[in-house]
């Protein structure tokens, strides 16, 4: 859990964790924004569930630094654990989400990401959502990549259960514009998604998608000027250099192998925004405001 | 259903009515003392006590006198108003369209079950209500839980006349189903499911053997038991709670003693349809407050959602608006 001053709801999304049928699992909690309220409401479940590990951070990291170090230090203290998963410090978890998405990694050693449908928390009131999208079945990294570039659900999907090594591989989170689709889009390479049919995510919504807070919140130093390209040419430029350059990708997949895969990444994410009706791309263009989108 | 069908259901049901109530006379003696009742409780129960002298007539319309219970009154059935028609129709089309049919039990006609007649069943206001509770819990991932392979759960309902009881059995069949409540609410929940069920296993609290009530769960379908033996359950499993406008004719302390029972069991789920604010004293209590204390509200039971999915609008013209609630355990209180 990258935590980030939500005092407000923060016991409840604990104890909607802790309440999980499935108990073998830690919770560490890497804190951006420690406050005397927020240790004191973390410290008080550690000293009740050891599997809670509190740290906060001495100087703050950003939205992607907190991110990666919560990965990394879940890592270092849980070498020997399969899976991973983010969890927000706001939303709320159904008691079988982790048994339900656990058993779907169990059952399917082809699929790395599980993650279930999720309902829109509004201030009184409640969204189901309805949008699938899945590539389970799908061999080739090729079409996964395409697939995934074209359809999938970053919002919700960077929230599964993911096993942390094909996770690992595919760069954890990079510092980009809208880092959860690159690393998911990178992932497509190492395994299949499946999606869960079952609201098992409880989803908050405060605000919209907005371009200017991301590089806030990831930048905290300052925006890097590469930030003001578009996401698209920035996930393009991180996937060709891990597996084109750096050759991440060996030994499923060979250097230009990764370039093919960054390309096609690269050519239907830009299908996608112009052929997608609601696409931020396609409403700039016609002059509307752009639509909401919560970032990770 | 032929005359001599309905003769011999309605001498069945009689029967089942002596043997219930010979099981159950005993708990007059255990029920709260009659100052901890509210005003309320005490119209409810004078207005039941006639049935500890039932004639098979009686028994064999036994749904028709439930009117006290769930203010669902038969004579408003006989020939609906058109308002009440068009009303449920449309609030069952909308259910029906955001739910499952495959869920949608009826009203049995037996023990003069009554309604509008339509979709192949009978179906009244408590009809919908209980509809709502099995589709709020479908919404929430929470019945998949009770229909599903896995352990035999454990479900206790506070009071009601055995209406959702039903619905809950008939699509959860692999459940143990407990009933605790005044000895005049049982006496109605338990011969009607006797008459439904046939077949399923009942237990009543005996007072000569108390233990054994707590055994071998696994082996029954249904208990009864009175209210001052439930605030003291040993369930060796609990894993829903229901209070369908019950909870809101106790007072505070007594609703708050089922809410932390059902808590201290484990029960990670409680669901309750109750005053939707601070109802007016005379006729009802507010029962939020305290599911509030030990239950988290599952972020499903908004009041837009409710309204929306589950068409469960409060009426203005209700004495006592009323919500659905369902909430998940707090780990702490």
């Amino acid at each position: 859990m990258p935590a980030y001053n939500r005092p407000d709801v923060l016991a409840r999304t604990i104890e909607s964790l802790l309440s999980q049928t499935y108990r073998d699992f830690a919770l560490v909690v890497t804190d951006d924004a420690p406050s005397p309220v927020v240790s004191a409401i973390i410290d008080g479940y550690a000293r009740e569930y050891r599997n809670v590990i509190y740290e906060a951070n001495s100087v703050r990291l950003g939205m992607v630094g907190n991110w990666r170090k919560v990965f990394e230090r879940a890592r270092q203290l849980y070498p020997r654990s399969q899976y991973f998963a983010w969890v927000s410090d706001h939303d709320v978890w159904h008691a079988r989400w982790l048994e339900e998405m656990a058993a779907v990694l169990d059952a399917n050693q082809d699929v790395v990401l599980a993650y279930p449908r999720s309902l829109r928390m509004e201030p009184d009131n409640a969204r189901m959502t309805r949008r699938a999208f899945e590539t389970v079945g799908i061999t080739s990294r090729g079409a996964r990549i395409r697939r995934s570039a074209r359809h999938m659900l970053s919002g919700e999907m960077i929230y599964g259960l993911m096993r942390a090594e094909a996770l690992e591989a595919a760069g954890v989170f990079r510092y980009v514009i809208t880092p959860d689709r690159q690393v998911l889009l990178a992932l497509s390479l190492f395994g299949q998604v499946k999606q869960v049919n079952e609201v098992l995510w409880y989803r908050e919504f405060r605000r919209g998608f907005d371009l200017e807070r991301q590089r806030d919140a990831f930048f905290p130093g300052g925006a890097p000027l590469y930030s003001y390209l578009p996401s698209h040419v920035q996930h393009f430029g991180t996937l060709m250099w891990d597996f084109a350059v750096c050759g991440k990708g060996r030994p499923r997949f060979g250097r230009a192998a990764g370039l093919w895969y960054a390309a096609l990444q690269l050519w239907f994410s830009i299908v996608r925004d112009v052929v997608l009706p609601k696409s931020r791309f396609r409403q700039a263009l016609g002059g509307h405001a752009v639509p909401e989108r919560k970032q990770p | 259903m032929s005359q001599q069908d309905t003769v011999s259901s309605s001498t069945t049901a009689f029967e089942l009515y002596l043997e219930v109530r010979n099981s159950i006379r005993s708990y007059r003696d255990m029920a709260t003392p009659a100052d901890a009742f509210t005003q309320p409780e005490r119209r409810v129960l004078s207005a039941l006590d006639a049935m500890w002298d039932a004639s098979p007539s009686i028994v064999s319309l036994l749904r028709q006198h439930c009117h006290p219970i769930s203010g669902v009154c038969a004579s408003d059935y006989h020939d609906p108003k058109r308002s009440l028609r068009a009303r449920l129709d449309d609030e069952v089309a909308r259910l029906l369209e955001h739910g499952d049919r495959a869920l949608w039990i009826g009203e049995p006609a037996a023990l003069g079950g009554f309604g509008i007649d339509a979709l192949g069943t009978l179906y009244n206001e408590d009809t919908l209500r209980f509809f709502r509770v099995i589709l709020l819990l479908r919404d929430a991932a929470v019945l998949k839980e009770f229909t599903g392979p896995g352990p035999r759960r454990t479900v206790w309902e506070i009071g009601g006349w055995g209406g959702f009881a039903y619905q809950f059995k008939t699509l959860c069949p692999h459940t143990t189903y407990v009933i605790t409540g005044a000895s005049e609410l049982l006496l109605f929940s338990a011969v009607y499911l006797m008459t439904l069920f046939p077949s399923a296993r009942f237990r009543f609290y005996d007072r000569g053997c108390p233990d054994a009530f707590w055994t071998d769960w696994d082996a029954i379908d249904f208990a009864f038991a009175p209210e001052s033996v439930g605030l003291e359950m040993q369930a060796p499993r609990l894993d829903l709670a229901v209070d369908l406008m019950t909870l809101e004719r106790m007072t505070t302390s007594r609703i708050a003693a089922h809410v932390q029972r059902a808590h201290d069991l484990g029960s990670r789920y409680f669901v309750s349809m109750c005053p939707s604010g601070n109802p007016d004293a005379a006729l009802a209590s507010p029962v939020i407050p305290s599911l509030d204390r030990y239950y988290w509200p599952h972020p499903i039971s908004t009041s837009r959602y409710l309204a929306g999915a589950l068409a469960a609008r409060p009426r203005e013209k209700d004495p006592v608006p009323r919500t659905y609630f369902l909430g998940w355990r707090r780990l702490r209180t």
